[in-house]
């Protein structure tokens, strides 16, 4: 028999699929929906199944949005230099955008190559990319991908639709990050970085 | 009691929250192993990366353990292209195939060879297709399945001039088509010159693999077959 209300226990089970929630933090989070925040609670669910039913992927770059493109791949100004960077998520586009340091277009590829976890290149819209690529008007690929086995085996497949398609290909420098300490940094970063190095 | 220090291979792993991991392990003594681990140790920043040889402790009596203490206890196999995605692909077979609980001391060695191996022919000096051949066989010798490339079936030795057919529990069984003896001789003697032989070790690996698969295909092929 369950503790909880038929409604009550709904909520906690919705609650739960969020990432980092586990049965304790769902309860507390309904309670304090009913206790003191039902408005709020009521905003949330609208908000939800607002943004369930209505955000899609970007035609051209996959990032979330309502629209058929996304505000950035209909900017013509980003579209100048013809570089696109890869990342693997939203999350790593928007760390990117914040940086100001990239005027090109994106392409997200909403995770990376893992043949454990059952995902490949068609989950990954990479036959997308490989489209784009052929159309033509892309002088660089920037590879902004994270530093870990799925990847860089993201990247390598990526690089080589580029070499098919002749378009040149980088792929974002690896070092020891700002602030750390290099007793504290791990063996194959510092093997990066030392074969990075860069003239002083 | 002071928990024991083991090496070990991460095979794979999945964020479990912001700031800690399940690892798929492989261990000598252990053999498959699921265990937590926090992203930081300390102050110290790691790597929990698939080909980084770890030396780590592990506590717990459940089936998932908990990572006590990890270090790295040499350099990184680091692999790029065709070579890391075969890293990946003896990742997924072991993951695949091996049993749990199964001590894999054998298996462990193997798996370290071959990584050795793989990274020789990063390196220029080396073939990629005998190494991953040599790993599945045995891989199926670990897994009670040996393959006698001496004999056939009824126990006389192997033809060159004849062809033979795999049969599941038996071995080979010479037949009008199919593997020719001399390739599995080939095979048998370590001689992998010949594109021909290569091709029938290809062939006959992926015959014996697929019934311990299953219906579920190894992913890491579609790696090699596209970009």
């Amino acid at each position: 028999m369950s503790r909880y209300t038929p409604l009550v226990q709904q909520l906690i089970d919705a609650l739960r699929i969020l990432p980092g929630v586990g049965p304790k933090s769902a309860q507390r989070m309904a309670f304090s929906l009913l206790e003191r925040n039902r408005e709020a609670g009521l905003q949330l669910g609208t908000a939800l199944s607002a943004a369930m039913t209505k955000v899609g992927h970007c035609q051209q770059c996959r990032t979330f949005c309502e629209t058929a493109l996304c505000h950035i791949c209909t900017d013509p100004a980003r579209a100048l230099d013809g570089i696109i960077c890869v990342v693997g998520s939203a999350a790593d586009q928007l760390a990117i955008e914040q940086t100001g340091q990239f005027k090109g277009r994106y392409f997200v590829l909403q995770g990376y190559l893992s043949p454990l976890d059952g995902i490949g290149p068609q989950d990954l819209g990479l036959d997308k990319l490989s489209t784009l690529l052929a159309a033509g008007g892309i002088t660089e690929l920037i590879l902004a991908t994270n530093p870990t086995v799925e990847g860089d085996a993201t990247a390598f497949y990526i690089a080589e639709l580029c070499h098919k398609h002749q378009v040149s290909v980088s792929r974002i420098a690896q070092g020891i990050p700002v602030g750390g300490e290099l007793e504290f940094v791990d063996g194959t970063t510092l093997s990066h970085a030392f074969s990075g190095r860069k003239v002083f | 009691m002071h928990a024991e220090l083991w090496p070990a291979f991460i095979l794979h792993s999945r964020p479990l929250g912001e700031d800690k991991l399940i690892l798929q392990l492989l261990l000598p003594e252990q053999g498959r192993v699921s265990a937590v681990v926090r992203k930081r140790q300390g102050k110290q920043r790691l790597a929990l990366q698939p080909f980084q040889p770890f030396m780590l402790q592990l506590s717990g009596r459940t089936e998932l353990k908990t990572v006590k203490s990890i270090d790295e206890a040499a350099a990184a196999f680091l692999f790029s292209g065709k070579v890391l995605y075969s890293g990946i692909y003896l990742n997924e077979l072991i993951c695949r195939l091996w049993p749990d609980n199964l001590a894999a001391e054998q298996l462990f060695n193997l798996y370290q060879h071959s990584l050795q191996q793989l990274m020789l022919v990063q390196q220029g000096s080396g073939e990629l297709e005998p190494c991953l051949r040599e790993f599945e066989f045995a891989l199926l010798t670990e897994l009670g399945q040996p393959i006698d490339w001496q004999q056939d079936a009824d126990g006389n030795p192997l033809n060159t001039a004849w062809c033979y057919q795999w049969q599941h529990e038996q071995g080979f069984v010479a037949a009008a088509n199919g593997f020719a003896g001399m390739h599995l001789l080939n095979i048998g003697n370590g001689q992998w010159q010949s594109a021909d032989t290569r091709r029938c070790a290809k062939q006959l690996s992926r015959q014996i693999l697929a019934p311990l698969l299953g219906s579920k295909p190894l992913a890491s092929r579609a790696l090699f077959e596209g970009g």
